[in-house]
């Protein structure tokens, strides 16, 4: 153990080193490594020039996206606590704002929102867009999902549907990361609530300027006609 | 063992006798009292036995089932009333309370032999334990969930979409107890199968 600790960054230098200067001998790695190090992330900078790569996927671009909306500004965020502890919001710099904790001093305890029942409405929700995973419309509350047992799966599991008439998990939850199938649920799409979640009537913690694909569509046409 | 038996037949001499010193009302009253004493001392006892206290005692419950339960709503809740360890795993009435009782016997021998005395025993040995109880109450039709949960007085309209489907459909045929679905709502399910059947049974 104490072995591995002392020769981990002697590895990560090695690798880098190795990255850095395929063309040079194998043994040159034997170079102190403060000098290895430092050129190391030089490259890494030109190769991701601003604009083009980040762009070219729509779902590292989803991504941007919505880094920039939570860093945008700090006072469209509805603060839970303003109404009864007013906090100078100037003592945040700008920027840098905990949607979930607002804005108050450091030293302050802001009053978090008030716990809200999740919507037991067993009613089905539209999805945002179509690969969205769906959200839960009923309670989950000590459910138990872990290594021994998944309770989500005693009604959702392929051999239930009948008798519990709930929606069975798609087939996406059966292939491996190869595309394979699986007979049974992957261990990857083990843990339900990574994905779904339920839902809470209450304000949202962060501005949202989502718009339905359909929404997007119908505005393109429109200015096609026009 | 010849001395054995000339010995009970001497006491069954003297049982058989009339008394001769005690009056007839003295040996009344005092099998009365005694009568009291004796009973009551049982059902004390008995009573102090059926105690979240008593079954907590051993860190085999406290450490583990206790721990579990304290995070479910039949522990903490809004309303303040608490299920605790013999409403549900005791019966209430009282031949059917002594029936489980000595059942319970064998408790006391896992206790003093450590059949579950780490955690990992425990968790080895949860199956097995877990079905046990799903089995009686299944068999006893989940007795103990209606001492409190009264079919008859529960009102459907209060209930969700999904709950008052299931319960005046299965449930009010009788088709379905309530462990048949309330599995693993007051302590940690044991293994199952993703399709949520216990492993291997």
């Amino acid at each position: 153990m104490d072995n591995a600790k002392i020769l981990a960054p002697l590895f990560a230098v090695l690798m880098l080193v190795g990255c850095s200067k395929r063309d040079e001998p194998a043994t040159v790695p034997a170079a102190p490594p403060p000098q290895a190090a430092a050129p190391a992330p030089a490259p890494a900078g030109p190769e991701a020039k601003p604009g083009d790569v980040m762009l070219s996927e729509g779902k590292e671009s989803g991504a941007l996206a919505g880094a920039s909306g939570t860093t945008g500004g700090p006072t469209q965020f509805g603060d839970p606590a303003a109404d009864s502890e007013a906090i100078a919001v100037a003592d945040a710099p700008s920027g840098l704002v905990d949607p979930l904790r607002g804005t108050p001093h450091l030293m302050q305890e802001p009053r978090p929102p008030e716990l809200v029942n999740a919507e037991n409405k067993d009613i089905r929700r539209t999805r945002s867009y179509a690969m969205q995973p769906p959200t839960i419309p009923h309670k989950t509350d000590n459910y138990q999902v872990d290594k021994y047992a998944n309770k989500c799966l005693t009604c959702h599991s392929r051999t239930r549907t009948e008798e519990s008439q709930a929606p069975p998990i798609s087939i996406t939850h059966y292939t491996d990361r190869g595309g394979n199938f699986l007979a049974q649920i992957s261990p990857r799409r083990y843990f339900c609530e990574q994905c779904h979640v339920v839902q809470m009537e209450t304000k949202p913690l962060v501005a949202n300027t989502f718009q339905d694909v359909d929404a997007l569509l119908a505005q393109q046409a429109k200015r096609q006609d026009k | 063992m010849h001395s054995l038996i000339d010995l009970l037949k001497r006491y069954w001499r003297t049982i058989r006798r009339p008394s001769v010193y005690y009056s007839l009302g003295f040996l009344t009253v005092g099998g009365f009292i005694a009568g009291i004493l004796f009973w009551g001392g049982f059902n004390t006892l008995l009573e102090a036995t059926n105690t979240q206290t008593f079954c907590t005692g051993c860190h085999e419950m406290h450490d583990n089932v206790y721990q579990e339960l304290r995070a479910t709503i039949h522990y903490t809740n809004r309303s303040g009333v608490r299920a605790k360890c013999p409403d549900c795993h005791v019966p209430h009435k009282w031949t059917n309370k002594i029936a489980r009782k000595m059942q319970a016997s064998k408790e006391v021998w896992g206790k003093v032999f450590g059949s579950i005395d780490t955690r990992e025993k425990f968790l080895e040995k949860r199956k097995e334990l877990a079905a046990r109880e799903w089995a009686r109450l299944k068999a006893n039709d989940s007795l103990e969930c209606r001492n409190c949960h009264e079919f008859d007085y529960m009102d459907f309209t209060r209930q969700s979409k999904r709950a008052s489907e299931a319960h005046s459909t299965s449930l009010e045929r009788g088709e379905k107890t309530c462990i048949d679905c309330h599995k693993g709502i007051a302590h940690r399910l044991p293994e199952l199968t993703p399709e949520g059947r216990p492993v291997g049974g």
